[in-house]
């Protein structure tokens, strides 16, 4: 792969527009960004503000009229907007108000959530994008550029006329390495937050950079977006889980280390990372310290939590692993998230990091009507057994349009269709697990005594007591509950007065960041 | 600007920043656990960076080379060698050596 190579000056006379609310990461976008700009498109996106908290509020008028204006400005030949399922409702207002406005201007959304729901989505605008979708917008866009056929366009549902055309995804892209790297150019980049505008790649104000080594997952968990994908992809005879090659990654990273004034961590973003076989490891093991030799986190399934390979990659930069839990049981594992229990494996690990220091964070899920106490008690004990210290990644359990569980929730009766994410909310709302959210004494009990688990000051033994005790305590929850609000409160002093010594928490930090979150809150 | 007034400025500043603290900490402990990685990386209190100075200039200007991993002159080559054979599956390791039933 050459480096000297560069983008194409546009060459079409078809500028496309793309936009994107509440999600300055959205990588998707900018892989479609410049996948079309290798095809001679002049391509812009615009980001509707920032997600840094829970309360994702409708933009304001004057920031969706910004985006108008900026729309008007380019006259894209299209207009394309991707999003997940609790947007849903944003989305769909900012989308009228587009097509309001511009009627005449043709509008595609992508996204999992028009993946996952289409016959709803696609009564809303001129043209879906089902699945994965380099490939399919620049077909889309070279067909409306000819003034050909697009209601034949694999991956593409149009609405023309009043008739829908539903086309079937091609094959999944196999070679990876076919894929530009994403745009993250700042001149083509618009960034819409508290009433003004930046023309910037608004991703670079972080020193993090999220790459993707690889697509899909080999695994299926069934509350997962990866079963909706499988359900769209079911052809059998070909990688779901694919892997760019170690050359491609690199490339990319010398592009990021680059563009990327305060770059200070890579975060391999996978569903799955680091499963590509021995060979591919080897070499990423030996060229990336090398070549890039920056740290990075990523996700590791339990059976790649062995010394020798952690020992490899910790060698080669990593500093942060994030793990699966989901739940200890393994009837809940298996019968309601459709995963095998790993727990051997990460108590293994756990053991093992002792030595390797890392900093670890298992993945838990939380508010799981399905779950019964049994199932939260072994989750409880297995938090409790595990070596200190952690973190945890709380989820609190939600139904996405054309999950697994979801479709089988629905089936059986078990869930109320208007919690379904699209028409509900929550997945946003609970995005960052909030206390204060309301959950039965029961679940409340169980959180409290997770985060007392994950807590290294809290004795063991106070904690088991509690568990021995839960059937009082689970009728007298509140002061629990707040003992372990208390405890979240004296890490956070702790970590605050950690950073301030180290230097690495300033006053300036904490005016900036209150005042961003201020700004977004209003 | 007076001595006084400009200790009473002073102070009120660092009250309001101790406040601005006591804001983020109170946040932070009402949502236990890890904020996911895009939210830790504007987090000063989980290390992450929320940026340059707040009047920072759009930096459209940076040059940034974005060079094109490959052209796409063909379509992409088809690789049809199946998905269930992941290595990691073959051994006998507490349980995920099993394809998930959904996979299998």
């Amino acid at each position: 792969m050459s480096m000297e190579e560069q983008i194409q000056v546009p060459s079409k006379d078809f500028p496309v527009v793309l936009l994107t609310i509440y999600s300055v990461e959205n990588a998707g976008i900018r892989y479609i960004s410049s996948a079309l700009q290798r095809e001679g498109f002049d391509t812009s996106i615009i980001f509707l503000r920032d997600w840094v908290h829970n309360n994702l509020a409708m933009p304001t008028d004057h920031e969706i009229e910004i985006a108008l204006e900026l729309i008007a400005a380019k006259k894209p030949k299209l207009i394309g907007l991707g999003f997940m399922s609790s947007l849903y409702p944003i989305a769909s207002e900012v989308s009228r108000r587009i097509k309001e406005r511009y009627p005449d201007i043709p509008m595609v959304w992508g996204g999992i959530h028009p993946t996952s729901d289409p016959e709803n989505c696609i009564k809303e605008v001129d043209y879906l994008c089902v699945g994965e979708g380099e490939l399919a917008a620049v077909d889309l866009c070279n067909a409306l550029h000819t003034h050909a056929d697009t209601t034949n366009i694999p991956n593409i549902w149009a609405r023309k006329d009043g008739e829908i055309f539903s086309n079937g995804p091609r094959p999944l892209l196999q070679e990876l390495d076919w894929l530009p790297y994403p745009d993250i150019r700042d001149e083509n980049k618009y960034y819409i937050e508290g009433g003004k505008y930046t023309i910037e790649e608004p991703w670079k104000r972080t020193a993090e950079y999220r790459i993707y080594f690889s697509r899909g997952c080999p695994y299926n968990c069934s509350y997962c977006y990866v079963s909706i994908l499988r359900d769209v992809y079911e052809e059998k005879g070909r990688k779901f889980y694919r892997a760019r090659s170690v050359e491609h990654i690199l490339g990319e990273l010398e592009m990021a280390r680059k563009a990327f004034p305060k770059l200070a961590r890579v975060k391999v973003d996978d569903d799955t990372s680091f499963a590509f076989g021995d060979a591919w490891m080897d070499e990423f093991l030996e060229r990336y310290p090398k070549e890039v030799g920056i740290p990075f986190e990523c996700l590791l399934i339990p059976p790649m939590l062995r010394p020798d390979m952690l020992r490899r990659l910790v060698d080669a930069g990593l500093v942060r692993v994030q793990t699966g839990i989901e739940s200890a049981s393994a009837k809940e594992s298996k019968e309601i998230h459709n995963r095998s229990p790993g727990n051997r494996s990460i108590m293994n690990f756990a053991e093992y990091n002792k030595e390797l220091k890392l900093n670890i964070v298992y993945d838990v899920i939380i508010d799981n009507p399905h779950a019964t106490e049994d199932m939260k008690l072994e989750t409880a004990e297995f938090l409790l057994d595990l070596p200190r210290p952690y973190d945890i990644y709380f989820y609190s359990l939600n139904y996405f349009p054309g999950t697994s569980l979801t479709k089988q929730s629905l089936e059986d009766g078990s869930l109320d269709p208007n919690l379904v994410e699209g028409k509900a909310t929550k997945a946003w709302r609970q995005f960052r697990v909030s206390m204060d959210w309301p959950r039965s004494d029961e679940d409340k009990f169980y959180l409290a005594i997770y985060c007392l688990a994950s807590k290294s000051f809290v004795p063991r033994s106070f904690i088991r007591n509690l568990i021995d005790n839960r059937e009082h305590w689970k009728q007298n929850v509140e002061p629990i509950f707040y003992l372990a609000w208390t405890a979240n409160y004296i890490k956070m002093f702790n970590v605050a007065y950690r950073y301030f010594r180290a230097g690495e928490l300033t006053w300036f930090k904490v005016r900036q960041y209150a005042s961003l979150r201020k700004l977004i809150s209003q | 600007m007076g001595l006084r007034a400009r200790i009473k400025a002073k102070i009120k500043e660092k009250i309001k920043d101790a406040r601005s603290l006591m804001a983020i900490v109170h946040e932070e402990a009402n949502h236990p656990g890890r904020p996911q990685p895009h939210m830790a990386a504007r987090n000063p209190l989980w290390g992450g960076e929320t940026g340059g100075k707040s009047d920072d200039k759009p930096a459209s200007n940076t040059e940034v080379t974005q060079p094109a991993a490959k052209k796409s002159t063909s379509e992409p080559k088809e690789e049809l060698d199946g998905d269930n054979d992941f290595w990691y599956l073959r051994g006998d390791d507490e349980g995920w050596s099993d394809p998930n039933p959904g996979q299998s």
